[in-house]
């Protein structure tokens, strides 16, 4: 377990190497200078080609990259351009605010998808099954952006209950969640569906019920655990995810984290700042993806990594 | 001797693009106290239906008419509550695929546990002791360790003894065995027979061992029933039936697989297939593929005839002459 936890640790850094090379290339395909971007159209060509200097851009692509890398395997992300603070401390301002909107907004995908799913699964190929998985397809066509408008407008402006978006406690989440929730609840109901709907299928399932165990037995103790395996597959992705910054709803709800850092810098070129967040959600994504790994080994004890 | 089970008019409708086949169609067989009855019949021919229907373990989609007596009432017709503890605890059943039949991600002992729970209402250690004690009886080395273990740390033959441990948990009346070893290796299979035997003589459980193996019904079985596309062609004891078989369908069943005794000659195959449900023949099933097949037969459905005091035959050549004029 240890040694699979290493390996896929080492080849984790070979992944982060080569997401760092691909968003520099990037970065720096795009045909517009950041010193330009950082002293205004008017200034003078010296104070441009000084500004280049301090920042290194003067250098060739290639040293600059390797400079990068030497500072990142000291630990250091950079500094942005824009702010003129350290890449870190830029994401680790931000960070609480996406740890709290992902969450939330992850717990609301689940509590709506999977009671949805085990309960869809039961009554398949009924009018409910229709109903839900006709609202299911809905749900998951809404766009974020209009969907979090018009909870706002019912909610926060005709109906004044919560706040109109702004970054804080319980009551600022509420609405971002639920519009996360209703349009990202309809994978989690359908995955879960069809897998229970191949679990109930299975021998032991009958095996199970020629012992004599209830319906509500069988579903809960035999069924709903063997359907959830492919289920936090997805769920730990998604968290992971997730956790880089939920890009719509902090832009709709006005709410300060990883995302609208991640679309601010952007559309300033402030490279270090994109090199930065895209290499943290990497790491995120990377990491989860291993989370759910070794989760595996408890759900399903067939799995082994030695 | 006393009927532990006594299945009658049994009929099963299966729903294909929304209309109604028979594939399981007047069975009449009863299983006495103590005794192992065969089930023997082709692949499809109806015989898993007949037991899960015993069990009222048919999925939906099916339609189960008749009657299924034990204990003086018709399981049939039965609440879901109490369907729910006679199964498990008074009737039993293992099935074909041990390699399936257990859940993966739950420890034996867990699974064993379940029954002693929902019967007997053991929990904790008693359970635990429990498991072990049925693991040893189903002749599991090592019962102590293995009852921590998962399904998949097994194999086949311990799997399917683990599936007679859970069967067995509550000491139950009918033990319904779905081909147990036909899944299984010659030699498990027959350790595996030779268990099943051993726990049907110390507790008194009678069986109801369905196989397409007559080898299996001649070492086990005190009687046999022999279906054929949804029917019971043809039942009664054992030696009677492998000395005397009088219907085509039999008499071509035992002159397909070699015999140990008797001239060595060649073994003939029935010809023709098994009829599909939507294109039951009119008249005797058997029919199309008989050599005897006469008019009556192409006309109309045979009753069960009785040849012998238990010995019963659902077939023309039988009747009655008055009746097959």
């Amino acid at each position: 377990m240890l040694s699979y936890i290493v390996r896929r640790l080492g080849a984790a850094v070979v992944v982060l190497f080569g997401i760092s090379l691909v968003t520099f290339i990037i970065a720096f395909a795009v045909p517009a200078d950041p010193a330009r971007l950082i002293v205004g159209a008017k200034a003078s060509p010296a104070i441009v080609a000084e500004v280049r200097h301090q920042l290194g851009l003067d250098q060739p692509l290639p040293v600059q990259y390797i400079h990068y890398v030497w500072r990142l395997l000291h630990g250091d992300l950079g500094t942005s351009y824009v702010y003129n603070m350290p890449v870190a401390s830029l994401i680790g301002q931000r960070i609480g605010g996406t740890v709290l909107l992902a969450v939330a907004c992850w717990l609301a995908e689940l509590i709506i998808g999977i009671p949805l799913g085990i309960y869809t699964a039961r009554r398949a190929r009924t009018w409910i099954d229709y109903a839900v998985s006709a609202l299911a397809l809905v749900g998951i066509s809404l766009f974020v952006p209009w969907l979090g408008e018009v909870l706002l407008y019912l909610f926060a402006f005709k109906l004044p209950v919560f706040p109109l978006g702004g970054t804080g406690g319980i009551r600022h989440l509420i609405l971002p969640a639920l519009t996360y929730g209703i349009t990202g609840a309809a994978v989690y109901t359908r995955l879960l569906k069809s897998s229970m709907l191949e679990v109930l299928g299975q021998d032991y399932v009958r095996t199970a019920r020629a012992k004599g165990a209830s319906e509500q037995r069988v579903i809960w103790r035999h069924v709903v655990r063997n359907a959830l395996i492919p289920v936090v597959t997805v769920a730990g992705i998604d968290i992971g995810t997730l956790l880089s910054g939920v890009v719509l709803i902090e832009v709709t709800f006005n709410w300060n984290g990883l995302g609208s850092l991640a679309t601010e810098a952007i559309s300033q070129l402030d490279i270090p700042v994109i090199m930065g967040t895209v290499l943290f959600t990497a790491v995120l994504v990377v990491l989860f993806n291993l989370l759910v790994d070794i989760l595996y080994v408890f759900i399903d004890p067939r799995i082994r990594y030695d | 001797m006393a009927k532990v089970l006594d299945v009658r008019g049994l009929r099963v409708d299966f729903r294909i693009d929304e209309r109604y086949y028979p594939a399981v169609h007047d069975i009449h067989f009863h299983i006495d106290e103590g005794e192992t009855l065969g089930l023997v019949g082709e692949s499809g021919c109806g015989k898993s239906v007949t037991s899960l229907a015993i069990m009222r373990l048919l999925g939906p989609g099916t339609k189960v008419s008749g009657e299924v007596r034990y204990g003086g009432k018709n399981l049939l017709a039965i609440p879901d509550a109490e369907m729910r503890r006679i199964r498990g605890n008074d009737i039993s059943m293992i099935f074909q695929e041990p390699m399936t039949s257990l859940n993966p991600v739950q420890r034996i002992g867990t699974q064993i546990g379940e029954s002693l729970f929902l019967h007997r209402g053991l929990t904790g250690r008693a359970a635990r002791e429990q498991a072990i004690q049925l693991l040893q009886e189903v002749g599991i080395p090592r019962a102590e360790e293995v009852v921590d273990d998962y399904p998949h740390q097994l194999s086949g033959g311990m799997r399917q003894r683990v599936m007679i441990a859970i069967a067995m948990a509550c000491n139950p009346k009918l033990l319904i065995a779905d081909e147990p070893t036909t899944a299984l290796d010659v030699t498990i299979q027959a350790q595996i027979l030779d268990l099943m035997r051993r726990l049907s003589r110390d507790h008194g459980t009678s069986i109801l061992l369905i196989t397409h193996d007559l080898g299996v019904v001649a070492e086990m079985c005190q009687r046999v029933a022999v279906m054929y596309a949804g029917q019971i062609v043809e039942q009664g004891p054992v030696r009677e039936i492998f000395k005397h078989p009088q219907h085509p369908y039999t008499i071509g069943l035992l002159n397909s697989i070699p015999r140990m005794d008797g001239p060595r000659t060649r073994l003939t195959p029935i010809e023709g297939n098994v009829p599909s449900l939507r294109n039951m023949p009119r008249g005797c099933r058997f029919a199309p593929r008989c050599p005897h097949a006469m008019d009556v037969c192409r006309a109309q459905d045979p009753e069960p005839v009785m040849v012998e005091p238990g010995h019963d035959v659902r077939c023309w050549l039988h009747a009655p002459v008055k009746e097959a004029r």
